[in-house]
Order: C-alpha cells, then sequence, then structure tokens
C-alpha cells in the first residue's frame, strides 16, 4: 500500500514538475523532475518481480534513467506497460512451438552382444550337455522369452535334470503356464452356467474346447490325460457346433477327433469344409492325414495334389514333393 | 545365569506350523528331555500364524515370537535428519557383502553390525529410514551398480531388503542366556544364530532340513511382485534376471553365505544336501550327514492292524502346498483308473497353508471327473491311516529327508515317490548292504503321472512284488532310521558343542 501512495506521489511531483517548466522554471522543473525520478524509480524497483530486482544497483540506475528520459505521461505508460510485461509474459498459444517428446531409451545401452542370446537348439544342447548349473538355470530362464510351444518341451526336459534349482524352475514355470489355463477354464465354465448369457454359450463352448485343446497341444496334458482332456475338447466343440454351426468350428472339431484317432467322425468334418474355399487348402492336409492312417494312400496323394503350392522349405511342401515324387 | 542349554531359532516353523521340520523338532525336543530347550520363532507377519499347534514339552523354557512386518514398525514416523556418515561407512562396507554374496561377512564386522544396528549411539533405524547419510549411501549404490531404470522400485526394494536387519540386530542383543545357539535354517535364523554368536561368543550350531537359499532364489525368481523393465529390443532369448530380483537373491546368499560361514557343525539330513551346503560356501570340515529318524514302536500297531488284503488305496501324506505337487498325484490316479478301476487316491495332511492351491487341487478334481475318487481327508492320525493303504506316495518337487516315508515303511506300506532329496536313498538303499535290503517301493521322475501311475498299479496289482517291498521297508527303517540312532547322534553334537570354553 505505502508503495502505492509513494507511485502515485512521484506521479503527482513529476506532473507538477511539468507544470513548472510550461509555467517557464526551467531549472526547478528539472530539479522537482529529477527527485521524482529518484521517487519513481525505487517505487518500481520494489514493484518489479523479485527475478528482476537483480543486481540491484544497475536496476536502479536503469529505472532511473528510463524515467528521466521520458518526462510527463511517459513515466506512467511504461510503467505501466513495464509491470504489465514481466508480469504477465506471453502464453505459448501464438508462438508455432511444437512439443515433441524426449524419445524413450534404455536406461543405459543394453550391450546385446556380450549377452547370451540363445537358439532353441542352443537351450536344449545347454540342458542337455553344460556341466555347470548355473548355465542350465539360465538355459531354463531364458524360455521365459519364448511362446509357450516352444517353450515348453524345453522345461519338460528340464523336469529330468539332476540339479534341484533347475527342476524347480522349471517345474514352477510349467506350473504357471498350466495354471492361467486351468483359470480361463474355471472361468469360462461359470460363465457357461449363467442363464443371462445364453446368447453367448456357443462361444463360451468354443473358447472352452480350445482351452482344452491347448492344454493337449502345448504339451501339458500326456498319456491318459492327453486323451482325457482332448475328449473334453470334443465334448464343448460339438455343444458349440449345435448352438451355432460355423466351419471353423467344425474344422477344429475335426483336428480334435484327428488327434484323438477318430478318423471317420474327422473326415466329414473336414470333407464338408473342403467345400467351401476358404477353408479348402487349410483341411486337404489333414484329409490326407486321415486317409494315411486308414491305409488310403492313393487318396492321400489326392489329397496332397489338390493342395496349392507351400512355401519353398516348408514342412507342408516337402511332404507335397515327396508324394508327387511317388506318382 | 543360563537360560536353557540350547536355544533353538526356528523361522516360519515350530510351534506354528504343522508337519515337517515342526514335527521333527518336537520329535527332538521329546527326544532328549534331559537338556533344557528356549524356542525363538520368527515369523513373516502376525496374519501368516494361527494359533500354537503342538503342546510345548516340559524341558522347553521359554518362548519368545518376532515378525520381521510387524505393522506396529510402521508406525516409525518420518522426520528428516542428517545422520552419522563416519557411522554408515560401517552400513556402507555391510552392504557390498550383500551386493556381491561371495564372500561371507567377516567376523569382526558381523559382531560391529549387530553391535550397532538400531541402536542410538550406533546406527539407528530412524537414521537408516530418513537421514540424508543414508541417503547419499543409497544413492550411490543406485547411480554405480543398479541398471535398471526405476529408482523408486530400486529404492523400495532396498528398504524392504535390508529394514529386516534392523530387527535381527535387536533380537540377537536381547537373546537369553544360553549355552547352544541351534538355527534350524539359514534364513534370517540362521543370520541371527551367526550374529548372536558373534556377540556373546556362544557357540552356533545349524541343521537344515531343505536348502533354504535355493528354495528363496527359485521363488524370488518367480515373485511376481518384483518388477522388472521390459526388455524392448525384440524378442531374444535373454535369461538375465532384472537387478532388484538379483539383489534379492544375493542377499539371500549372504545370509545363507555368513550362517554358514560361523556355524559350527553344520548338519544336512543327507548327502546330497551336505554338499550342496559346501557348494553354497559351507565349510567342508564343520558339516555332517545326520539322518532323520523315527518312533518305530509308533507304528507297530499300525503294521499290526493291516488286514490281508492289499487295500486298492493310494495315499499321499503331507501338507497341500505346491512344493508337494498334490496335482500330479492327482493326474496320476486319473492315469491309473483305467486299468484299476477301484483305486482311490486318499491326500492326507493341514489344508490350511496355502488356500489358493487347495483350491486349484479341488479344481483338478472336479475337471477330471475325480469327485469320490480322490479324497481330500486333512489332518488324520497317521498311524491309524496307513492299515489303509495300499501304497504311499509322494510325488514332491523338492523334499530332503521325508519323514512320512519311513513311517509307511515302519507301518509296513510300500511307497512311491519322486527322485528327490533322499528319496532314492530311503526306498533303494544307500550303500552295498542298505541296498542288499531290497527295494522299499519305487521311485518316478517328478511331474511324470504317467510313470507314477504305472508303478502304482504294478505295486497294487503284484502281491509279491507288494510283499517283497513291504518287507525291504520294515528292515531298512530297522537298520537305519530308528530315532534312538538320531538322538544319539544330537546328543553327541550338543555335548560337544556345549564344551566349547566359556
Amino acid at each position: 500500500m505505502r508503495t502505492l501512495w509513494a507511485f502515485a506521489g512521484a506521479v503527482v511531483l513529476d506532473a507538477f514538475a511539468g507544470w513548472l517548466f510550461l509555467d517557464g522554471h526551467a531549472t526547478l522543473a528539472l530539479v522537482t523532475h529529477l527527485l521524482a525520478c529518484l521517487l519513481l524509480a525505487g517505487t518500481m524497483f520494489y514493484l518489479l518481480p523479485v527475478q528482476y530486482q537483480k543486481p540491484v544497483a544497475p536496476t536502479l540506475v536503469f529505472l532511473f534513467v528510463l524515467f528521466f528520459a521520458l518526462p510527463g505521461l511517459g513515466t506512467i505508460g511504461i510503467s505501466a506497460a513495464m509491470l504489465y510485461a514481466l508480469y504477465r509474459p506471453l502464453g505459448e498459444g501464438g508462438m508455432a512451438l511444437t512439443e515433441h517428446p524426449i524419445p524413450e531409451l534404455p536406461f543405459e545401452p543394453k550391450a546385446l552382444s556380450a549377452k547370451p542370446v540363445y537358439s532353441l537348439g542352443g537351450l536344449r544342447a545347454i540342458l542337455k550337455n553344460a556341466s555347470e548349473p548355473n548355465k542350465r538355470l539360465a538355459a531354463v530362464m531364458a524360455t521365459r522369452n519364448m511362446p509357450d510351444q516352444e517353450a515348453i518341451p524345453i522345461l519338460r526336459l528340464a523336469l529330468k535334470d539332476l540339479e534341484d534349482d533347475v527342476r524347480l524352475l522349471a517345474y514352477s514355470l510349467l506350473d504357471g503356464k498350466e495354471n492361467s489355463i486351468n483359470k480361463q477354464i474355471n472361468q469360462l465354465q461359470t460363465q457357461l452356467k449363467d442363464p443371462t448369457q445364453q446368447a453367448q454359450h456357443w462361444r463360451f463352448n468354443r473358447q472352452l474346447a480350445e482351452k482344452f485343446w491347448e492344454l493337449s497341444y502345448l504339451g501339458l496334458a500326456q498319456g491318459e490325460l492327453r486323451q482325457y482332456v482332448l475328449s473334453r475338447a470334443a465334448q464343448y466343440a460339438q455343444a458349440s457346433i449345435e448352438q451355432h454351426p460355423t466351419t471353423a468350428t467344425e474344422v477344429f472339431l475335426g483336428r480334435v477327433y484327428l488327434a484323438l484317432g477318430r478318423y471317420q467322425e474327422a473326415q466329414p468334418l473336414f470333407e464338408r469344409a473342403a467345400d467351401t474355399t476358404i477353408a479348402r487348402r487349410h483341411v486337404m492336409p489333414y484329409l490326407a492325414e486321415i486317409a494315411f492312417y486308414q491305409r488310403r494312400y492313393d487318396d492321400c496323394r489326392a489329397h496332397l495334389a489338390a493342395l496349392p503350392p507351400q512355401a519353398n522349405g516348408s514342412a507342408l511342401q516337402q511332404l507335397r514333393e515327396y508324394w508327387h515324387g511317388q506318382s | 545365569m543360563v537360560k536353557a542349554d540350547v536355544l533353538l531359532i526356528l523361522e516360519g516353523t515350530y510351534p506354528y506350523v504343522r508337519g515337517g521340520v515342526s514335527s521333527w523338532v518336537h520329535q527332538l525336543i521329546l527326544g532328549l528331555p534331559e537338556l533344557k530347550f528356549e524356542l525363538l520363532f520368527l515369523g513373516g507377519h502376525p496374519s501368516h500364524y494361527g494359533p500354537i499347534q503342538y503342546t510345548l514339552p516340559d524341558n522347553v523354557t521359554g518362548l519368545s515370537v518376532h515378525y520381521m512386518m510387524d505393522d506396529q514398525d510402521s508406525l516409525l514416523g518420518p522426520s528428516s535428519r542428517p545422520g552419522n556418515s563416519e557411522r554408515f561407512e560401517l552400513w556402507r562396507q555391510v552392504q557390498d557383502h550383500f551386493r556381491d554374496s561371495r564372500q561371507p561377512i567377516p567376523a569382526e564386522l558381523l559382531k560391529a553390525l549387530f553391535e550397532s544396528l538400531g541402536k542410538s549411539d550406533g546406527l539407528p533405524e530412524e537414521d537408516f529410514l530418513y537421514s540424508q547419510a543414508s541417503w547419499q549411501v543409497l544413492a550411490d549404490y543406485y547411480l554405480q551398480y543398479c541398471d535398471e531404470p526405476s529408482f523408486v522400485d530400486f529404492f523400495w526394494a532396498y528398504r524392504n531388503i535390508y529394514r529386516p536387519l534392523f530387527k535381527i540386530a535387536r533380537i540377537a542383543r536381547e537373546l537369553p542366556k544360553v549355552r547352544l545357539l541351534h538355527a534350524i535354517s539359514t534364513g534370517y535364523a540362521g543370520f541371527l544364530g551367526a550374529g548372536a554368536s558373534q556377540l556373546t561368543q556362544t557357540p552356533f550350531a545349524l541343521t537344515e532340513h531343505g536348502i533354504y537359499t535355493k528354495e528363496r532364489k527359485i521363488d524370488l525368481i518367480q515373485a511376481g511382485w518384483i518388477k522388472e523393465s521390459e526388455d524392448r529390443l525384440g524378442p531374444n532369448l535373454n535369461a538375465e534376471m532384472g537387478y532388484i530380483r538379483r539383489m534379492w537373491i544375493h542377499f539371500f546368499e549372504q545370509l545363507g553365505r555368513t550362517a554358514y560361514q560361523h556355524a559350527s557343525p553344520i548338519v544336512a539330513l543327507y548327502e546330497g544336501n551336505r554338499q550342496r551346503q559346501i557348494r553354497d560356501g559351507a565349510p567342508p570340515e564343520q558339516t555332517q550327514v545326520i539322518p532323520n529318524g523315527i518312533r518305530l514302536g509308533r507304528f507297530a500297531k499300525a503294521l499290526a492292524a493291516r488286514g490281508p488284503e492289499i487295500p486298492m488305496v493310494a495315499g499321499l501324506i503331507g501338507r497341500v502346498v505346491p512344493i508337494k505337487d498334490i496335482k500330479t498325484f492327482i493326474r496320476a490316479i486319473k492315469e491309473a483308473l483305467p486299468a484299476l478301476p477301484e483305486l482311490e487316491g486318499w491326500i492326507v495332511g493341514p489344508t490350511e497353508e496355502d488356500p489358493n492351491y487347495l483350491h486349484e487341487c479341488q479344481l483338478l478334481v472336479d475337471s477330471l471327473d475325480l469327485a469320490g475318487k480322490v479324497k481330500f481327508l486333512g489332518m488324520q492320525d497317521v498311524s491309524a491311516i496307513l492299515p489303509q493303504l495300499g501304497v504311499v506316495a509322494l510325488t514332491s518337487i523338492s523334499e530332503a529327508q521325508p519323514l512320512v516315508l519311513l513311517e509307511a515303511m515302519a507301518a509296513g506300506v510300500p511307497v512311491l515317490a519322486t527322485d528327490v532329496g533322499s528319496c532314492r536313498e530311503i526306498i533303494e538303499g544307500l550303500g552295498e548292504e542298505d541296498r542288499a535290503l531290497g527295494k522299499a517301493g519305487a521311485v518316478v521322475s517328478i511331474a511324470s503321472p504317467g510313470a507314477a501311475a504305472r508303478a502304482m498299479v504294478e505295486m497294487l496289482t503284484d502281491s509279491d512284488s507288494w510283499q517283497a517291498y513291504q518287507q525291504a521297508g520294515l528292515k531298512r527303517v530297522e537298520h537305519y532310521y530308528d530315532e534312538r540312532l538320531m538322538f544319539e547322534r544330537y546328543q553327541q553334537l550338543y555335548k560337544e558343542a556345549m564344551s566349547w570354553p566359556e
């Protein structure tokens, strides 16, 4: 408040200096203006934002010179402009700036080449041949970054390891994978019991069939258990087809029957799918497989012949070439 | 004034948890009535434990209970303080040993640590948590060694890892005077024993049933609560763990290594574990093997109660916890049923330790349509159950020397076990003389329900083999696993350890 009074006093004093000047008292006017400017500079100094008050002496001198050079209304104008500008800096709205986020980089460069980067075969070789238990443990650790289908055979191999640590780790990794599938099965079975979701039951049945199939496909269920989970997969797939038949589910059920060795039930499902052009090339190998198991080798050859050429070097292409070579 | 002969330091077992190590501790105390035992129990959090599960024998002089994660501790309010940088030099040295766990903490440093941690004129816990000096040590550690980006994760891991040491040191300073400290595992219990032994110059013995550090390591590798930064540079098959996970593992490795370094003797239940202890830092000359034993008389009645027929029941006697791999047992029953439709699987043992796992097992029973075929019987009198079983199966993925196999053999039941711990020794015999007694059952690989099922069916359907397994089992427990042998050896061990000059 005191500062404002001082500021107002300084302005009045400067106005008085102007009147003296106009009245012909030039020297007196100059002295009054000088006093007014000193007062104004001191007052303005306190009104400035703190970060602009340093260094003190040059700031005071600058203010004094500025006010001294602009007598009369100039002091009011410059004071108002200065305070406004310093307290209300320009916003970013009108400026042509684009913000770029700092690119995310690793905390420190990763020397990839210095770390062991295993191949699938390498992992098996380590598990079978490495005498140092920590190396075998590391091989099991490496499976954490692999797809389940590739990791599980390696983990099963590690279950036979003589070292407790290796076995325990492999076991807990396998158990974790299986638990996650079993939890999903449990969840889907609960949903299937919910009558309010009747419209979705075909979908739940289909998903349940896939989960049971996964247990067998990944090698998590073997022997008698494999037969059991496959038969559950077949039951659920059948239920899904009854509620909402789709070619995809029929082909899926065909694959389950094929895995169960129930060829006669699998065959019509694949044949029906083969009538639709989209699924044709997918089901021909299965039909060939059934024909092979049933010792109908001519049919087997015919089915493979109907298969369009596959990528060079692929297992299916090799099979195709083998059978064609025979013809 | 000496309060007791032996102070047993127990981590997460007796008298709050039943079975396994706890049964052994109870048996040991009862078997050596001429000695007085003081008990010290270390637990995680009070909510993890229920009431005491055993009637404490008369020769127990007292029980003190301490929890590593006590809610009371978290009431310590934050307040900034400078901390004493010189005293934190000691902390720096100790921490270096935990960071690089290849060498144990030397005796002098260990003593200084236990004298100083948590004391107002030493290294107060408040200083560790809130002082600038502590912050400086922590920040230096992070900048110098941690290669993970999250400082926040590091900060909390660092605190959680090291804070229990303050509690351990306080407990060690307040221990009653005894003639011998005896820890029944490494970990916090073993470290407490090692530190207290340095502080009070009391001899310190260590008995390990399983291998604590190994089990902790497997838990930590799997632990989902340890955050790990994802490798975004592509799917390479990198086997490296994150720094914080390694930090936890090194911590427990050091606890074990220091316990080994300061304990004498170090007892394992079988040779395999003794070798493992040596590999993990135990001086070979301090190690010895004392196998478990059982009271044969207790099972004579069970043997006499057996009927002429072989019951078509396979029993798994043990806690329902993942390490016992109950699921493989359940699957084995499923696999055996086509060949032996009248077979039943009984799971006998406490179920409250891991309710989630119990639920998973029950779901598996349901999903395999085994309701009525696989039964969870809970806690039972083992000697009453054994005559009703045709075979005792143990499908564990890790064991030391399971008493249940010995008990089954003493009750005339052939056994089937996975090839872990000393199961093979127990079933097939160790030396030439032992092996000549014959096999008491079958050994199969872990997590192999098919193999377990085949062995079960073979044992239960071939009466001649069954009889031969029974006879071999009876002879073997009588010759090698009578509890009197174990008591004699512990009596001797205690006598020698307590004869140290005071």
